[in-house]
This record gives C-alpha cells, sequence and structure tokens, in this order.
C-alpha cells in the first residue's frame, strides 16, 4: 500500500499543446526519469486538476490517454499507479523524440557561448546522475 | 435527443436593436452537463442572448427555451433552477454579508449551506462586512458562493473574472471547479480571458456578430487551426485563392498563413504556388480563436 | 419576500429617521409660531408639495437603482413571483414614508391636542393619513415613471396633477388621494416585471395605462396651446397687451367703473341715459366683486383663510371648531381654555363652518363678523355671544362677504344682490332685514364685476357677466338696472360685448378633445358637494367648432389605422384603437404612437 505520490508538474495555458497533452508529456518524462517509479500511487483526478487549476475531465482525459498508452494502469477501486515499464515506443519514434530534443538543446545552448567540450561534459555528469536512480 | 437534454436551445433567434441586429436567426443547443464556454468580440450578442435567455428582454424573432422552458414564460421555480452571475457582481451593497447569506438561503429550497461554505472559504470575508465594503475579488466570490449555494441545475457566469487579480480570478476558478456536486450543474462560461477558457471548458461556443460559429471541445477546435510559413517569393497566391484561410501575414519576407480545417494538402498549394520551403505548426488557443473571430475583419497592412 | 421587505427597511433606516427627526423639528418649530391647523391652503398645498416630492425623490432614488439593468436582473431573477418583490419593496418603503412623513405630523397633532387649548378636529387628524396618501402617490408615480416604458411612464405624474386639480375637499379629497394612489400602485406593479420594454397585454391593463397616458398628452396640448398664447402676447396683438380691443370684453374686465357705466349707458334706448351719463361723471361709482367659489365645507383639510380672530380688549382667541360646529376660545397670554360658544345667545351650533372675515362699520372695537354659508352673525366683545344679524334664504349662498356702497353695504348672494342700511347695524342687535333685493340678471359663475352709482331714487347697477369668456364658458355681455328705492327694477340696457379671442381660441380646450374635455371635469368634480356659487350660463358648441372636433376624431382614427398596418397586433385590439381614437381624437393617436410606435415591426 503506498501513498500517492505527489507529482510537481507545470502546465502553461497559450501553449501550442493542449493541457492534457502537457500532463501526458509531464508524466511521460517524470516515468522516464524515474521520478515515477512503477507502482507509485497517482494522484486522484480531482486532486491534480485543482493542483494545477482546471478542469477535472482534462486531466481525466490524460490519465486516460496514459492508460491506453500503458504508462498508468488503474486498480480497481484503489486509484491510478504508475505501470511496469515496457517498450512503449518504436525505434523511428525514439529516434524522432531524440533527435528533437537534441535540437532543442543545441539551440538553448548555442547561445550561451560554452565549448562543445564544455556542454558536453556537463551533459554526461546530467545524464550520470540519472542512472543510479533508474536502476535502484 | 429530447429537448430536456438541452439546458439551452434557441431557434432562429433574433434581436434587432434599430438596424443593428445583435443576434441573427441564432440556432444553439447546448446539452445538459459540463462546462460551456460562450467566447466572441464585443457586442457578438453574448449579453443580449442571456437577457432574452432569462426573460429580460423580448426577442425580436425566433424563440429562446431554458431548462426546456420558453424564456418569456419562466416561472419563478424556474428561476430558482438558473443561477446568474454577471460581470458587474451586482449584489445588494447596503446588506451585511450574513443577511445577503440569509435572505438567499430562504428564498432558494435546495439551498446548500455547506457548499456555501466550502466556496466562501476560498475568501476571508466577515459576516457582518456590508458588501458594499468587500474588494471586488470578495464580491465576486460572494457572488458565486450564493449561486452554487443555490443548487443550480444551470449556471449562467457573464465574465465573472473580469478586473479581479491573479489571486481573485485563482480563487473564483477553484471555487467553481473543485466544489462538491459540481458535475450536477451545467456551467456557461462567458469570458474573454482565453487562458480560463483553456482551463476549464468542456466545450467551447464561438459567437460572432450574432451567429454561431463554433462549438467542439477546445482541443478538437485548436486542432483545426495551423499555422504555416512559406518561403514564396514574389507575391504569393491572391488571399482569395488560399483554401480556409483565417489571417494572413508577410513577416521579413515569409508568407505566414493561419489556416482552418487544411491538412498536408495544404502544403500540396504552398507548393504549387511557389514555395521554396515550407514548415507548419500547432497554434495555441487563443490564437486559434482570435483568428476565427478576427476572419472578418480587414487584415492589417504587411508589415516591411 | 419578508427578507425583502427587512432589508429595504434598513437599508434606508438611517435616512428615514433623520427626515423625520428634521421634519419633526421643522414642524415643531413651526408649531411654537403659528396654529398649523389654521393655516390658509396655500400653506397646507406647499407642505403636500415637499411631502410629494419627497416620495418622488425617494421612488427615483431607490427603484432608478433597481433599474439599472444588472441590478433589476439580480433583484428579479429568484424563485419569487415579480409581483410580489414589489410588494415587500413598495410596502417597506411606505412605512418608511410613513415614519419620515405621516409620524411626525402625528406627533405635532397629538402634542397639540395634548398640550395646547388650540383646536384639533377629526380634519386635523385626517391629515396625516393626507400625507401618507400622497406621498405614497409621488412615490409609486415616480417608480411608475422609472420602470414603465420610456416613452410615455412619466405620465404616471398626472394622477399627482389631479389631487392638486380637484375641488373635493375634506373625505372627499382623501377619496382622490386613495383612488390616485391605488391607480398608481397598480401602474407600478404593470412595469414591475423583468422586461421592462413588454406593454401592457390585457386590455384592462392597457385602459388603465393609456387613461392617464392620453389626460397627460391631452393636457400637454393645451399647454402648447398656452405657449401659442404666450407667443401671441410677446408679438403684441394679444387682447391682453397694453390697449385691448374696443367693444370687447377684455375691455370691459379692466375699464374704469365710470368708463364702464358709461359704456353700457351708451347702447342704451332709454331718455334718461343722457341725464345719467352726467351724473355718472359727478358720483362715486361703488363696485361689488365676486369673491368665493366655494365655502368653507365641514371636515375640510384645509381653509380657506384661518377660521379665527381675536378679542384684543379680553385677550382671547377664538377658533372654529369643524367638529363641535363652535368657536372655542383660548387666552393668548397663557393659552388657557375659555370656553365654547355657538350660534346665537342659545350657544347652538352653526349650521355650516363659520368664517371670521373682519368688522362692519357700526361694530364695537372687538366686534367680529361672521359668516356661514347663508347667515352673518356678529361677535359681540361686550356680552362674549354671537347675535344673528343677517339671514340670506335658505337655498343662497353667500358670494362675497360685505362691501359699503355709501351710507348702506352690499351683499351678494347667488341668485341676487342685497342692499342694506348701514345704520341699522349699529342701531340694533336685530336681525337686519335688506332695504333692497336685486335678483341677478346672470348666472353668478359668470360675473365678474359689478358697477353702481347711486341716484336720487335708487341705484343704477351695472352687471358685467365675462368671467371665463375666454374659455368660452359665457357669452359675454354688460346688463345694466335702474332699481328704485321702493325694490322694482327697470332694464337698462344690455350690451353684447365682443369676444376677443378667435373662436377656435376659446373652445381649444374643448376641440382638441371633447371626451377628454369631460373626463378632466368629471375627475375634478369627482366627490365633489355641487356648489350653487359655480353655476355658469354655458353656451352651445358652435357648429364649426363640433366640426372641427369630429374632423380630428376621423384624421386621429385614420392615422391610427394607418400607424397599426405594420404593427404586430390583433385585429380586435387594432380596431379598439381605432374606436378609441374616433371617441378620444388627438390623445388616442399620440397615445397609441407613443404605446405601440417605436418598436421593432413584424
Amino acid at each position: 500500500m503506498s501513498r500517492t505520490q505527489p507529482i510537481m508538474i507545470q502546465i502553461a495555458t497559450g501553449d501550442p499543446r493542449a493541457i492534457s497533452k502537457q500532463i501526458i508529456d509531464a508524466v511521460r518524462m517524470k516515468i522516464a526519469t524515474a521520478e515515477l517509479l512503477p507502482g507509485a500511487q497517482m494522484p486522484s483526478v480531482r486532486g491534480l486538476a485543482q493542483q494545477l487549476t482546471i478542469n477535472p475531465n482534462t486531466v481525466a482525459k490524460a490519465y486516460g490517454e496514459l492508460i491506453s498508452e500503458g504508462w498508468l494502469e488503474s486498480r480497481q477501486g484503489l486509484g491510478l499507479y504508475v505501470a511496469t515499464p515496457r517498450q512503449r515506443l518504436c525505434d523511428s519514434e525514439r529516434e524522432r523524440r531524440l533527435d528533437e530534443a537534441v535540437q532543442r538543446l543545441v539551440h538553448e545552448v548555442l547561445a550561451l557561448g560554452f565549448s562543445a567540450d564544455e556542454v558536453l561534459l556537463r551533459l554526461a555528469l546530467e545524464l550520470q546522475r540519472l542512472s543510479p536512480r533508474k536502476s535502484a | 435527443m429530447s429537448p430536456q437534454e438541452y439546458v439551452i436551445e434557441t431557434r432562429s433567434l433574433g434581436k434587432h436593436f434599430g438596424r443593428k441586429r445583435a443576434l441573427d436567426a441564432l440556432d444553439l443547443a447546448i446539452p445538459r452537463g459540463g462546462v460551456h464556454a460562450i467566447v466572441g468580440a464585443n457586442g457578438a450578442g453574448k449579453s443580449t442572448l442571456f437577457r432574452i435567455l432569462l426573460g429580460f428582454m423580448p426577442p425580436t424573432t425566433g424563440e429562446a427555451r431554458i431548462l426546456g422552458r420558453n424564456s418569456q414564460q419562466l416561472r419563478p421555480e424556474d428561476r430558482g433552477r438558473i443561477g446568474f452571475v454577471n460581470e458587474e457582481h451586482t449584489l445588494p451593497v447596503w446588506m451585511r454579508v450574513a443577511e445577503l447569506t440569509a435572505m438567499q438561503s430562504r428564498h432558494y429550497s435546495n439551498w446548500n449551506q455547506a457548499g456555501f461554505d466550502q466556496v466562501i472559504g476560498h475568501y476571508r470575508l466577515l459576516p457582518d462586512q456590508r458588501v458594499g465594503e468587500l474588494s471586488r475579488g470578495e464580491r465576486a466570490g460572494l457572488n458565486l458562493a450564493l449561486a452554487l449555494a443555490q443548487s443550480p441545475e444551470l449556471l449562467v457566469l457573464d465574465e465573472p473574472t473580469l478586473g479581479l487579480d491573479v489571486v481573485a480570478k485563482r480563487a473564483f476558478l477553484e471555487s467553481l471547479l473543485y466544489r462538491e456536486a459540481a458535475s450536477e450543474c451545467t456551467v456557461i462560461y462567458c469570458s474573454h480571458q482565453m487562458e480560463e477558457i483553456e482551463r476549464v471548458a468542456d466545450n467551447l461556443i464561438i459567437l460572432e456578430q450574432g451567429q454561431l460559429r463554433h462549438m467542439s471541445a477546445p482541443d478538437d477546435f485548436r486542432a483545426r487551426v495551423s499555422h504555416w510559413v512559406a518561403d514564396i517569393p514574389f507575391a504569393g497566391p491572391p488571399t482569395a485563392s488560399v483554401p480556409g484561410l483565417l489571417q494572413w501575414q508577410r513577416i521579413d519576407g515569409l508568407q505566414h498563413y493561419l489556416v482552418l480545417d487544411q491538412d498536408e494538402g495544404f502544403a500540396e498549394f504552398l507548393r504549387a504556388s511557389g514555395a521554396r520551403s515550407i514548415q507548419s505548426m500547432p497554434v495555441s488557443l487563443d490564437r486559434a480563436v482570435n483568428g476565427v473571430l478576427s476572419r472578418d475583419h480587414a487584415a492589417p497592412p504587411p508589415a516591411v | 419576500m419578508w427578507d425583502l421587505f427587512k432589508a429595504e427597511l434598513q437599508r434606508f433606516r438611517f435616512w428615514c429617521l433623520a427626515y423625520a427627526s428634521l421634519h419633526l423639528l421643522i414642524l415643531g418649530f413651526l408649531t411654537r409660531v403659528v396654529d398649523l391647523a389654521q393655516q390658509p391652503l396655500l400653506v397646507y398645498r406647499s407642505i403636500a408639495a415637499v411631502y410629494a416630492l419627497s416620495g418622488l425623490l425617494f421612488g427615483l432614488y431607490q427603484l432608478g437603482n433597481y433599474r439599472r439593468s444588472n441590478t433589476w436582473l439580480q433583484l428579479l431573477h429568484r424563485p419569487l413571483p415579480h409581483w410580489r418583490i414589489a410588494v415587500a419593496l413598495a410596502a417597506a418603503s411606505v412605512l418608511l414614508l410613513l415614519i419620515a412623513v405621516a409620524l411626525p405630523v402625528l406627533v405635532i397633532a397629538i402634542w397639540q391636542k395634548t398640550m395646547t387649548a388650540r383646536v384639533v378636529d377629526l380634519r386635523h387628524w385626517l391629515l396625516p393619513v393626507s400625507a401618507i396618501l400622497i406621498a405614497t402617490s409621488a412615490y409609486l408615480a415616480a417608480g411608475y415613471a422609472v420602470l414603465g416604458g420610456r416613452r410615455f411612464a412619466i405620465s404616471g405624474l398626472i394622477l399627482l396633477g389631479l389631487l392638486l386639480a380637484s375641488d373635493a375637499a375634506g373625505f372627499g379629497a382623501l377619496l382622490i388621494q386613495l383612488l390616485a394612489l391605488l391607480w398608481l400602485a397598480a401602474l407600478l406593479m404593470l412595469a414591475f416585471k423583468p422586461d421592462l420594454s413588454a406593454s401592457p397585454r390585457s386590455p384592462l391593463a392597457l385602459i388603465a395605462v393609456a387613461l392617464p397616458l392620453q389626460m397627460a398628452i391631452y393636457c400637454a396640448l393645451v399647454m402648447v396651446c398656452f405657449g401659442v398664447e404666450l407667443l401671441w402676447i410677446m408679438q403684441g396683438s394679444h387682447p391682453n397687451n397694453s390697449t385691448p380691443p374696443a367693444g370687447g370684453f377684455v375691455e370691459a374686465n379692466k375699464a374704469a367703473p365710470a368708463d364702464l357705466l358709461s359704456a353700457g349707458l351708451a347702447v342704451s334706448a332709454r331718455s334718461e341715459a343722457a341725464l345719467w351719463q352726467e351724473q355718472i361723471a359727478l358720483s362715486e361709482v361703488f363696485q361689488v366683486f365676486r369673491e368665493f367659489e366655494r365655502l368653507p365645507q365641514r371636515h375640510s383639510l384645509s381653509n380657506l383663510s384661518p377660521m379665527e380672530f381675536d378679542d384684543n380688549e379680553r385677550g382671547e382667541r377664538w377658533v372654529f371648531s369643524h367638529d363641535r360646529m363652535r368657536f372655542r376660545g383660548y387666552r393668548l397670554s397663557d393659552g388657557k381654555g375659555v370656553g365654547e360658544m355657538g350660534a346665537t345667545t342659545a350657544n347652538a351650533e352653526f349650521t355650516t363652518p363659520a368664517l371670521p372675515i373682519g368688522s362692519l362699520p357700526g361694530f364695537a372695537k372687538d366686534d367680529a363678523l361672521l359668516m356661514t354659508a347663508n347667515g352673518l352673525y356678529q361677535y359681540q366683545a361686550r356680552s362674549r355671544t354671537t347675535l344673528p344679524r343677517f339671514q340670506l334664504p335658505s337655498a343662497e349662498r353667500f358670494a362675497a362677504t360685505p362691501s359699503l356702497v355709501g351710507e348702506s353695504i352690499a351683499i351678494l348672494s347667488d341668485r341676487a344682490l342685497y342692499i342694506v342700511d348701514g345704520r341699522s347695524v349699529s342701531e340694533n342687535e336685530d336681525l337686519i332685514a335688506p332695504r333692497l333685493s336685486i335678483p341677478l340678471p346672470g348666472a353668478i359663475g359668470n360675473l365678474t364685476r359689478i358697477d353702481l352709482i347711486e341716484l336720487v331714487d335708487g341705484y343704477l347697477i351695472s352687471f358685467t357677466y365675462t368671467s371665463t369668456a375666454h374659455n368660452a364658458r359665457v357669452d359675454p355681455y354688460q346688463e345694466i338696472v335702474q332699481v328704485h328705492d321702493d325694490g322694482a327694477t327697470e332694464p337698462v340696457a344690455r350690451r353684447v360685448l365682443a369676444m376677443d379671442y378667435p373662436t377656435w381660441h376659446r373652445y381649444e380646450l374643448w376641440w382638441l378633445s371633447p371626451a377628454m374635455h369631460s373626463l378632466y371635469q368629471g375627475a375634478t368634480q369627482l366627490f365633489v358637494a355641487d356648489s350653487p356659487l359655480l353655476r355658469i350660463d354655458k353656451p352651445a358648441v358652435p357648429l364649426s367648432m363640433r366640426w372641427l372636433a369630429a374632423t380630428l376624431a376621423v384624421l386621429s382614427m385614420s392615422l391610427v389605422l394607418l400607424l397599426s398596418r405594420g404593427l404586430v397586433l390583433t385585429r380586435s385590439r387594432r380596431l379598439a384603437w381605432a374606436a378609441a381614437a374616433a371617441l378620444i381624437g388627438l390623445p388616442a393617436l399620440i397615445s397609441f404612437w407613443l404605446l405601440h410606435g417605436g418598436k421593432e415591426r413584424g
């Protein structure tokens, strides 16, 4: 019996992504980065809606999407939980997303004037910091 | 659907003020349940629509029904089932909060005191404060608390957060969305604040010049609008020939098109028009609504 | 409903109490200075106007605030029938007005009754009732003006005008005030609905709205005619301008007494006419004027003039009590009562209210002349009693106070002019018999002036009948008679006076709308006891004016039918309007346009 795991996500209105899409992305990111571990209880629909000041139906929609994608699972009468991971995306999609993320990073970093080595070093450090948690 | 399942139904509803048509043969059917946002430019006829729906103004043509009853024949018990909150939050300023609450609770047979207390808890009001002494946000909160405590089947909010600060706005939305029994009440939410609509609306209704322009879930609506940027040497295609065009701008030599209901076929169109490079992206709800509302307005002169 | 009532009371309680206190303070001050129960009509009218204005402003403020569209929605959009909301608000307002307006008057009356020897009659206890009726009517009229249709609802004020125009007195006046109040309450109730622009639906409601509106339009049309007359005066050829037209009634009204007599004699066929002309030049010409249109009525709320006189020698003031029909006295020095004084030494009730009207030559210093409807009494200070001195035949009424004609006294009634020997006033204390009684040649209501000279044998008397001739209520003329000392009268001359005004002008009150003209007469005379002093010889309406009125009626009807073509109206409603226009004329046409025009056309 686990307690509800708080999830710290931000949504932005005026974003081209729908709010439900933003929630989906955020939850996926948290699971991918192991901030949310399999078996963790998700906030209730009302709870998350209240936390984000949005319509509960939007949260319900996002949760529905996450369940159908296999990120979350519903346990009858108990609530929503993070599902045990399995391969969720096909290779080409993973490739595409990696490409997107790298592009974003490159754009951000370029303006800061660090050398490529410095950037690569920091990136390696960050990834290292994540990996032990992932295995924990 | 039987008529009973629509909370609001108008049939070729028209309201003319002299030569001006505030409502122009409006056909609108809003189903029971959920939060329905109505947006429209100023003068789109929203306030006129509400006045007619509540029987405070006669229609020029057509008819309006609210909770299945003709608006011109509302009985007191029908009024008890419809809450209305206007943008001024008009409340008797000379009354004390407790007096006003007591009066309302006696008028409404389904008064939900627990619900009232829950909503009013968002605001720091003293029972013996006069309504006139409250800040605008507090008055809005009190007004909403009173309206919600009536346990209405239908709650009409006409720009309820106009002029509220961020904190009050947040408190207002919270009290609207997260009280108990919120689901039994159909909410009509009329606002200019796209940010709020994005947060609260299940259904988006766009009125323009007294006519219904659009009605669907906000995300579905947003998905229909896309933004294309094309590098077309020379003038580009005449705007009249661009399919689904909402807005067109020429910025730094690039053609920006905001279009409705276009898929990859639009890229073909641009390519055929001589585009060298083409990019497309989704738009925010704000942009999408603005695009639709400004369709009939003159495009601004292209920036050089 | 109860909540709304309480809330409204709480809302205005401070202002209400402040008004009541100030009101009490002012009345309290005035009552120390004068006897508020014995003021002339104008004073009561002024006070009533203040109450009406208070009610009016209150209604404008209260309902004007509620009328703003969001506030109106907030007030009416609740599970209560709107008539109950209206009743709650109006009831609270009446209670507030009762406290602010009527209560201080009552307090002052109670103070006067218990703390002073001044007279407080039933009619004075009715004053607070009248005050609240007037203030409430004004409140309702303001509410109707604010809530009713913008194009016509101001017409409710005409019912306040009725209070001013009505000739009713006493209970009759209260009835009129109540009637106006109920009518205005009905109008406010009709206007008190979510959709303020909606016209009255039921035929009865339409009549309730249309009738005052048509009367208001009629009065407005009369004002327009009056404005035209003002332009005429400014332009300089109006009969009232400096030199009136020769031979007209305006000239007769303004003429010097000798000139008027002489002008009348000029048309006489009598052989003595030339002799009399010379005599006029040598003699003093005496004048008698009609003074009263009404005499004091028992229990009337106000007074023609204060019904009191002072006995300075004794230091006493005697005030007529309508309840006791006797005078009641109190000492001026300490305000202590000194008892009652009735008619004659028998201390009987006076038959009608007795008005102190000064004195007569031959009276002792503190004696006073008292006038009932048809009897004159002498208050004799010496004996502190009243003596009957002159009696008209029972059906006759005084039309003026006695006036001096040389050594004699002239007494004018509605039927005759009596000449009484001046010496008999002081010679004894008996009932005086008239030396001469000359029947009036015309109706008293038309009489403007009497001019007379003494002849060696009797009098030469000119009666001028021109009153209200500009409104076509008489064909003006001057009649001269000779009266011999033995009482025989002989006609001398009858001079028909020119009308001065064009016929259309004299009849404009009538042809503008004969129906409204009659309604106006009927409304102002409702609950009014017939006064013989108002009797006139009204000439028949000339055929030309009848044609004018008929033409206007047909025109109005045609225009109503024409205007109604583009409107959404049932057939029967359309025909009813056409019939009303045919009957009422212009006011019905304009009211139709105000009520139904300016709407969207279907």
